[in-house]
């Protein structure tokens, strides 16, 4: 009888052991792919943040119009940056003041771009990507995870690219 | 004999009641995260949403309207800050970012509401 116990007593232990062993296995693979599906979300947001505020940038004037000749960007004056005269036209007064006022106004203008919770960086570069006419804002390093976008635009009357890179 | 087999059966039972509840506290830990997870990402939702539609009305120009439907739920409150729409749904806080400061709303209700671009400043109603 007391054989009998003893097996029956291993069996269970061992069947108890599998059972936690699987549940283990099965709470680490779902928290693992709660893990991927958060960073996918997370990056798929930043594309989608990064694409609004291109859009901004060279698809609009700001608001005010002309904001540029606000003295300071962070006034609350200014309800958004736009660098456009028309689509995808830019408009170089626009993109200096930018520059100018890179060092104070950088935060400011990040949440005007709706991009308040990365860093980011614009260049406005000729179309073989050699020359840089303008720069503003932080790039990121090879170890940051970024988005690039590339906007085809005009300016001086010269056809340019807008780079655009946000990062975390 | 009979005393050991009762002991045996009583350390078993023990072991599987033990692991019942660590398999129970387990599963009403899961169930609360997926709980807070639905609050998310149905807020999320909700505030990614609205800010899209009014950047989109923003990004298209004076006159531009959109007719927009919130379908958030009675436990969600969805408000305009000056730089993002903000959805509040149990524990869970989602800010959505957008691109015009200039919004006359501060609190959007649930419903069909028409997003108006008027003259850069953008308008719900």
């Amino acid at each position: 009888m007391a054989r009998k116990g003893q097996i029956w007593s291993v069996d269970m232990i061992a069947g108890i052991a599998i059972i936690t062993l699987i549940l283990l296995i099965f709470i680490l693979l779902w928290n693992n792919t709660a893990i991927r599906w958060n960073n996918s979300n997370d990056y798929r947001k930043m594309q989608t943040d990064a694409v609004f505020a291109s859009e901004s940038l060279i698809g609009t004037q700001g608001e005010p119009k002309s904001w540029e000749s606000f003295g300071n960007i962070s006034t609350a004056e200014i309800d958004a940056i736009g660098l456009a005269n028309g689509r995808n036209e830019l408009n170089e007064w626009k993109i200096k003041k930018l520059v100018d006022d890179n060092a104070s106004s950088y935060s400011k203008v990040k949440q005007r771009l709706g991009l308040q919770r990365y860093e980011f960086g614009f260049k406005v570069m000729d179309l073989e990507k050699e020359g840089t006419y303008y720069s503003f804002g932080h790039f990121a390093g090879a170890l940051n995870a970024s988005v690039n976008l590339d906007r085809i635009v005009m300016f001086n009357g010269n056809p340019a690219i807008l780079h655009l890179e946000v990062w975390k | 004999m009979k005393a050991q087999v009762s002991a045996e059966f009583l350390v078993v039972v023990s072991v599987l009641v033990l692991v019942f509840l660590i398999i129970y506290q387990i599963g009403i830990g899961q169930n609360i995260n997926l709980l807070q997870t639905k609050d998310s990402v149905e807020a999320m939702r909700n505030a990614y949403a609205l800010s899209a539609a009014i950047n989109y009305v923003y990004l298209s120009g004076d006159g531009t309207t959109y007719n927009f439907t919130n379908t958030k739920e009675a436990n969600e409150t969805i408000s305009i800050s000056e730089y993002s729409v903000e959805s509040f749904r149990g524990k869970a806080k989602v800010q959505a970012p957008i691109l015009d400061a200039n919004v006359n709303a501060s609190e959007v209700g649930s419903g069909q509401k028409i997003i108006k671009n008027n003259n850069g400043a953008i308008e719900i109603g």
